[in-house]
């Protein structure tokens, strides 16, 4: 998953991308003011965006007003040092999805942005169902017919993106975006090199392919009999 | 303590005046009544005295003498009147006060008239002198008899006029004092109504509720305009202040909860999983770092306060006030900040007289010279030179840094010196900049009674000059260390 952290406090926001990386592999990229900002929330690679309010060039209530109205619909979790419910109130209405006051708590903050991923992606619960692959996104584990596969974590990361929209067809270039920051010196092939090895321990224990490649197109979970 | 009514005073002394003026006009009417019936008085004393004298007849007696003779001829019976020829008397009334005639011709006028009291009356008498000719045909002319007449008649009726319209004039006078209180009472209380509404309008205002519209009877009375525009100025002061505070401490909070949010994340990220002792160690050092953030912070903002309410008080007592040498403070504060300027890789040159003293405390003079040479050196570019320039002038002392940077926007400037504000964000975040740096500088140079300000133009530069009045030495508080200029000038 790949956040986007727009926060004008550098320290702030190192600290935010650094737990966000430490504690879900999620890919970090920061902006530091509202220009930056918009700019890169428009690429529509972000699975949720960190959004301070108080930021130079363009106000944070601005950036998300024009967020949404450019029919972007990113989760939007707001950080504020302003009180007072109608605050609040405007935030949400003009298409904030939750708000954190600052100081905040870093394991809340984190939690909230778990919850909002999952709710951007459809899914309510924490724990992912898929034919036999149960994929738990609070204990970041995998199991295939009640045994435990051992991941690494971006294939870890690969599985449950890809979980997250089962029917749906995801190329390389999405799980690239979604899955790395800029940070990232990244060639297409590391992406086939993790789902060639992600497929190989799926398939190790259950009886059916569960990832196929659509050449030309990208990777899709499998869509057989079997499954649900 | 007894409050006044200027409805009451203003009563008493519009009835005071009028009952003031009636009186001299009651004196005035009483002493022209009196001066004209006394006149008329005279007149039929005149007359009544000459009646006498024609009744003065000759007899026909061997003597020729002069005789008295007022059968036919009446007068009042109060009258009193004596005729008499070198002292022996033709003739007097049945009532003579002999005493009080004697008396009273002692101080006669020359119009022959006195005044004199007779029983307890006022009488007033006329004193003629006439001359009898006895036998004027015969030989020699006749025989002329010097007569004097005294005629006094009593002033009472005169009086009883007089008073009769004293006492006309005085009941006027007392329906006119009673129906002026009554109508002045009722006009002043119509006239004062739009005070009471202008009140009331007044009354409505609080803290959530600043707007203020005169109403409008209040707005046409030309009395109450400085009213009007007194409180309209100060409630727009006040509302201005008011506001300026309310954003003051709303961008305080903001700044502290950010830097405690960044204290307290970094606490929260070190613990959230074991790390190893090296990383334990520059965890630690973060947060330390981000605490002397913090620490920065508080103590800008109550170098602010600090600054603001010198800015206040500051005025009654300018004898007191602590002095410093602007030019030892610069040369102070460019010592400071030289490894920073070393760093940015720029020239500080310094220009100025000997010395130059202001109306500062050192340390407030130092902080002044290092907010605005530590701008300047933040906002330069590599290889160039600030130059901090003191020069003297009227009585004024000033102060100017320029930089050749890449200057501040347009749309910055008008704010540059409100607190907490930052033109390039980015940038000043980097530096470590709180944005209260000008806010400080201006609360100084204001405190001292001087003022300060900034021109800019993109891409060449940010020259800022400060004024301030040229302080008598009194009490002089050197800063810690003064270098000499030459090493100053020597630049960094």
């Amino acid at each position: 998953m790949r956040v986007l952290v727009v926060e004008d406090e550098v320290r702030l926001a190192e600290n935010l991308a650094q737990a966000l990386r430490e504690s879900n592999g999620f890919a970090v990229d920061h902006a530091q003011d509202g220009i930056d900002g918009e700019q890169l929330s428009r690429q529509g690679c972000y699975d949720v965006i960190i959004l301070d309010l108080m930021l130079p060039g363009m106000s944070g209530l601005s950036l998300l007003k024009r967020l949404r109205a450019s029919r972007n619909a990113t989760p939007v979790l707001v950080l504020t040092a302003r009180e007072g419910p109608e605050s609040t109130i405007e935030l949400l209405n003009e298409g904030a999805d939750d708000y954190l006051s600052k100081p905040f708590d870093l394991g809340e903050l984190i939690a909230r942005v778990k919850a909002l991923i999952r709710r951007g992606k459809g899914t309510a619960a924490p724990v992912l169902h898929v034919s036999d692959i149960e994929l738990n996104t609070l204990e970041q584990s995998v199991h295939r017919n009640g045994r435990v596969l051992d991941l690494s974590p971006t294939e870890y990361r690969i599985l449950e993106y890809m979980m997250h929209r089962p029917r749906a067809i995801v190329s390389k270039q999405e799980l690239l975006e979604h899955l790395y920051d800029f940070n990232w010196q990244h060639h297409s092939n590391v992406i086939e090199a993790h789902v060639s090895n992600l497929r190989r321990k799926l398939d190790a224990s259950g009886a059916i392919a569960f990832i196929e490649t659509l050449r030309h197109r990208g990777y899709r979970l499998s869509k057989q009999e079997s499954l649900r | 303590m007894k409050m006044h009514s200027i409805t009451r005073r203003l009563i008493s002394v519009v009835l005071l005046l009028e009952l003031f003026s009636a009186l001299v006009l009651i004196g005035v009417v009483a002493l022209y009544e009196s001066h004209i019936h006394l006149q008329a008085f005279d007149v039929m004393l005149r007359g009544r005295a000459d009646t006498l004298f024609g009744a003065v007849q000759d007899a026909d007696d061997a003597a020729d003498s002069v005789i008295f003779d007022i059968t036919g001829v009446t007068f009042p019976k109060e009258d009193i009147f004596d005729v008499d020829e070198g002292g022996y008397s033709l003739g007097r009334s049945s009532q003579w006060p002999e005493q009080q005639v004697v008396k009273g011709l002692a101080k006669v006028k020359p119009s022959g008239i006195f005044s004199t009291s007779v029983d307890g009356r006022s009488y007033r008498f006329i004193v003629t002198h006439g001359v009898r000719v006895v036998d004027p045909k015969e030989k020699g002319g006749g025989v002329a008899h010097s007569i004097r007449v005294i005629y006094g008649a009593s002033t009472q009726e005169v009086w009883r006029q007089v008073m009769k319209t004293v006492r006309f004039y005085a009941i006027a006078t007392v329906l006119l004092l009673a129906v002026t209180g009554a109508a002045m009472a009722w006009f002043l209380r119509r006239g004062l109504a739009p005070l009471k509404e202008l009140a009331e309008e007044a009354g409505r205002i609080s803290a959530q509720q600043w707007s203020f519209h005169p109403p409008e009877s209040a707005r046409q009375t030309q009395e109450l305009a400085p009213l009007n525009s007194a409180l309209e100025g100060a409630l727009g002061r006040l509302q201005e202040a008011f506001s300026r505070q309310r954003r003051f401490t709303s961008n305080a909070a903001h700044e502290l909860k950010t830097d405690i949010a960044v204290a307290k994340s970094s606490l929260q990220l070190l613990s959230m999983r074991s790390r190893t002792p090296e990383e334990y160690q520059q965890g630690l050092e973060v947060c330390l770092a981000d605490c002397l953030r913090l620490e920065e912070t508080v103590q800008r903002m109550l170098a602010l306060a600090r600054a603001e309410t010198t800015n206040a008080n500051s005025h009654p007592q300018q004898g007191l006030q602590p002095t410093s040498d602007l030019v030892a403070c610069a040369t102070a504060s460019i010592k400071q900040l030289a490894a920073l300027a070393e760093l940015s890789r720029v020239r500080v040159v310094l220009d100025g007289p000997g010395e130059t003293t202001v109306p500062l405390d050192a340390n407030d003079c130092i902080i002044l010279c290092s907010n605005l040479l530590h701008n300047a050196l933040i906002h330069s570019l590599p290889d160039s030179v600030v130059n901090v320039t003191v020069a003297s002038s009227d009585g004024w002392t000033f102060l100017s840094v320029q930089d050749h940077g890449d200057g501040i926007t347009q749309e910055a400037l008008p704010h540059v010196f409100e607190p907490f504000y930052r033109g390039d964000l980015s940038r000043d975040r980097r530096s470590g900049s709180t944005g209260l740096g000008l806010a400080i500088c201006k609360a100084l140079c204001e405190g001292a009674g001087g003022n300060i300000t900034l021109t800019s133009q993109q891409g060449s530069g940010t020259l800022v000059t400060v004024r301030l009045p040229i302080a008598l030495t009194l009490s002089k508080s050197q800063p810690e260390s003064t270098l000499s200029l030459a090493s100053a000038a020597r630049g960094h």
